[in-house]
């Protein structure tokens, strides 16, 4: 199992101009819709399941599997929709991807709308993205041009089409039923399975909704076989792994990895720690994902290893942290993020994310007493598992993780009553309401005034 | 401010993408910005109009997002991002100095600009990071990002340092978010007619409804808007049909007292089939729970009658945006 750096999944990304079709087309562009055409959906389906390919977007579901389960035949189309709606803090792997390779989604979109036998797909874009917006709206229509989308797939006599659509500022929307009422047109809220989308999921069809990696990923599977993705990673977590690595390195940024890479290795590629400082602690993806202690870094980079150390392998977003950044107060600004993006459907989460907010603030600016940190715990323990969606199991993860490891840092803030990395929480912008005292707002006239009664003499 | 003839148009074109009209929402918010440079009440009413939904409906969901702004600043949204990674190097400074530079969040003065704190944006290598009209722009330092915000100021701000594009004006970007430029309108048009119209049962309107015709694309009367308007229209209503079902299914003997339960001609034509999905134990706030419901039935309607009520729009229905606790009852 080789390890480290690969560009299997990025390899076109620095090729010139491959964001136009032509140069797309002379990179093996498309030649996974024209083998897909070869085979029966069943036998696409089949060949994503060999590979092992899980789902790239936090959860790691078998991608082939989630395939699996779409139900057939139920007289209603069936769609396909590209969760692009990537906002987990941390995480930038699939803007990359749509910027600079544009029509590898595109393409594995059409792939994957043929093994599902669905007619239409979507693409749910966040919508801040303006430049991978721009990027694929030209592979599309570059596409729609080319006979590769539309009524008549490259001749095959099937119809797939694919629409672009644009949200508007709601990280809740990268969850799978959220995104689906988005796109319904509503606010972007998780709604209670079963049914699962497989069953009824956009607009009550049949629908599956994937990752922006993990549907590209698919025509790499049909074109290169199950053997070369599975060169990478181990049995249970195969292939190669775009990555977002940030935080208190020298080289920040977009990288690919073959899966079961020590962590470690990660920092190396990134050109170390800035300043030579050394590593605190770090998140394997995203925020959601329970925060482990620099002691960790040897973990290996799979979805079974980081789950055994303690935590999860999440969207890729590797943020590293150093000894001179305080756990609090990152904990707190994320917490803070949590806040801002619950969608209030749900009140564990609505109630809590405020509460847990306001609590942290209070010891990161040193007003906490010992009796909080047990409070946050109480209150993460009614979130967890008692909640709509996964936005709120993953806003007590950085909570209860830190305490874990770095509950002495608490105390400190708490025992010398201020932030001993002398960090400054974020301004509020919503002034707090100062309390009342309860009475007229307009002064009464010095004589009180006798009540007169109409119709009383 | 009033919404032009040319926008009205491309609204209803946008809706044509879909099979289903209300999907179009987020793209008509998106083109009434770009309309308006905002989302005033004149836009919520207009896409309440093109869709058929409440002023209420729309309203909850152009507040519920954060790129629909609620009033007018200018021609450039500037974002901080302000989560940790950014934070630590620098994101929370150059929002704070941005805040204090423009005495508050929008500064009208010159090309006008407003500044907003954002959640991550997905370019963590590139932290500190600011978004000008949705193009990234970073690492910054604090210098460069004071220039940032005086060239935005005068209408000028450079080429992204990521994209190598120049941000265009708040309203054109939400011009292309709208999609309505996207060139390949003609083709959804024709794949959404055919979603409608080609298969045994075609998507449905609402969420949990699955025998609802859809008629799509154009001004959807029958999907849209509430019972009375449709009952003008001489249409069967959703309460109707899950009414007749739920009769239908009710055994002859006890079709009597179902029927007085029910209020024969009443004008709340629902009540019977409120009264199934009012029985029902505590119905989690779900979209739609065939499989997890049914579980209690009001004594009268028998097990039949609530299977016949499980397509119905019930109060646990996600579509909760009217505010009141049946979408079709609210406020008419």
């Amino acid at each position: 199992m080789s390890t480290g750096q690969v560009h299997a999944m990025s390899y076109r990304y620095d090729v010139e101009g491959v964001a136009d079709i032509d140069v797309y087309e002379a990179h093996d562009g498309y030649e996974g819709v024209r083998i897909a055409l070869g085979l029966q959906p069943a036998e696409i389906i089949e060949r994503v399941k060999e590979a092992g390919l899980r789902g790239r977007g936090g959860a790691g579901f078998p991608t082939g599997m989630k395939w699996s389960f779409v139900a057939q035949d139920t007289g209603k189309p069936i769609y396909v929709v590209c969760n692009a709606d990537e906002g987990e803090p941390g995480t930038f792997k699939d803007r990359p991807l749509m910027e600079r390779d544009p029509h590898q989604l595109v393409e594995g979109m059409i792939v994957a709308g043929l093994a599902l036998n669905a007619e239409q797909g979507y693409i749910y874009l966040r919508g801040e993205f303006a430049a991978a917006g721009r990027a694929l709206t030209k592979a599309i229509r570059q596409a729609y041009e080319r006979g590769y989308l539309g009524a008549d797939v490259m001749g095959s006599g099937k119809r797939y089409d694919l629409l672009l659509h644009r949200g508007a500022g709601a990280y809740i929307c990268g969850e799978e039923t959220a995104l689906l009422d988005s796109l319904e047109g509503r606010r972007g809220q998780p709604r209670l399975r079963p049914p699962f989308p497989a069953a009824k999921g956009l607009y009550s069809c049949p629908t599956t909704v994937n990752n922006v990696e993990s549907i590209a990923a698919v025509p790499f599977i049909l074109r290169n076989g199950v053997d070369w993705w599975r060169q990478w990673g181990t049995e249970k977590s195969p292939g190669p792994k775009l990555l977002g690595i940030s935080g208190e390195v020298n080289a920040p940024g977009n990288y690919e990895v073959a899966m079961g890479t020590p962590v470690r290795e990660f920092v190396e590629l990134a050109g170390g720690m800035v300043d030579d400082r050394e590593l605190k602690f770090w998140f394997p993806g995203g925020s959601s994902t329970p925060l482990l202690p620099g002691s960790a870094a040897d973990v290996e980079y799979t979805f079974e290893a980081i789950m055994e150390a303690g935590s999860l392998l999440g969207t890729g977003a590797l943020m590293f942290y150093s000894d001179q950044t305080c756990v609090v107060d990152t904990v707190l600004r994320f917490t803070e993020f949590y806040e801002h993006e619950s969608c209030g459907k749900c009140t564990p989460c609505r109630e809590g994310s405020y509460w847990l907010s306001q609590i942290l603030r209070r010891i990161e600016v040193g007003s906490g007493s010992e009796s909080d940190l047990d409070l946050l715990l109480d209150l993460c323990d009614n979130i967890f598992g008692r909640v709509f969606c996964a936005l709120g199991d993953g806003m007590t993860s950085p909570i209860t993780s830190s305490l874990k490891y770095f509950r002495d840092e608490y105390e400190r803030h708490i025992r010398e009553g201020r932030c001993p990395f002398g960090a400054t929480p974020p301004r509020r912008d919503i002034p707090v309401l100062e309390a009342r005292t309860v009475g007229a707002t307009v002064a009464p006239p010095a004589t009180p005034q006798p009540l007169k009664v109409a119709g009383e003499a | 401010m009033p919404i032009s003839e040319t926008t009205r148009a491309e609204a209803l074109s946008l809706v044509d993408r879909y099979p289903v009209a209300r999907a179009a929402l987020l793209p008509l918010l998106h083109l009434v910005q770009s309309d308006e440079g905002y989302v005033s009440e004149d836009g919520i009413a207009f896409c309440g109009e093109i869709l058929g939904l409440t002023k209420a409906e729309v309203g909850a969901v152009a507040t519920f997002y954060t790129m629909y702004k609620r009033e007018p600043f200018g021609d450039y949204l500037l974002s901080v991002c302000t989560n940790p990674t950014c934070k630590i190097a620098g994101g929370q400074r150059i929002y704070e100095a941005y805040v204090d530079a423009c005495g508050g969040h929008v500064d009208a003065d010159g090309a006008g600009v407003m500044v907003e704190h954002a959640e991550c944006l997905a370019i963590c290598d590139a932290a500190p990071v600011v978004q000008v009209n949705y193009e990234m722009y970073g690492p910054l330092t604090d210098d460069e990002a004071a220039d940032l915000l005086d060239k935005a100021k005068a209408g000028d701000p450079p080429a992204s340092n990521v994209s190598g594009q120049v941000p265009p004006t708040f309203r054109e970007v939400e011009r292309e978010l709208s999609g309505i430029d996207d060139g390949v309108g003609e083709f959804l048009v024709e794949a959404a007619r055919r979603q409608v119209t080609e298969y045994d049962t075609p998507p449905a309107y609402r969420t949990g409804e699955t025998e609802i015709p859809v008629t799509h694309p154009g001004g959807d009367v029958v999907g849209h808007g509430g019972r009375a308007f449709r009952a003008d229209a001489g249409l069967e209503t959703d309460h109707d049909r899950q009414r007749r079902e739920v009769l239908d299914r009710v055994p002859d003997e006890q079709r009597e007292i179902v029927e007085d339960l029910a209020g024969e001609g009443s004008s709340s034509t629902a009540d019977l089939a409120g009264s199934v999905v009012d029985g029902r134990q505590a119905p989690p706030p779900a979209a739609e729970q065939p499989e997890a419901s049914g579980a209690a039935t009001p004594p009268s309607a028998g097990a039949d009658a609530a299977e016949g009520a499980e397509d119905d729009p019930s109060p646990a229905d996600s579509d909760d945006d009217a505010g009141g606790t049946d979408p079709e009852e609210a406020g008419r």
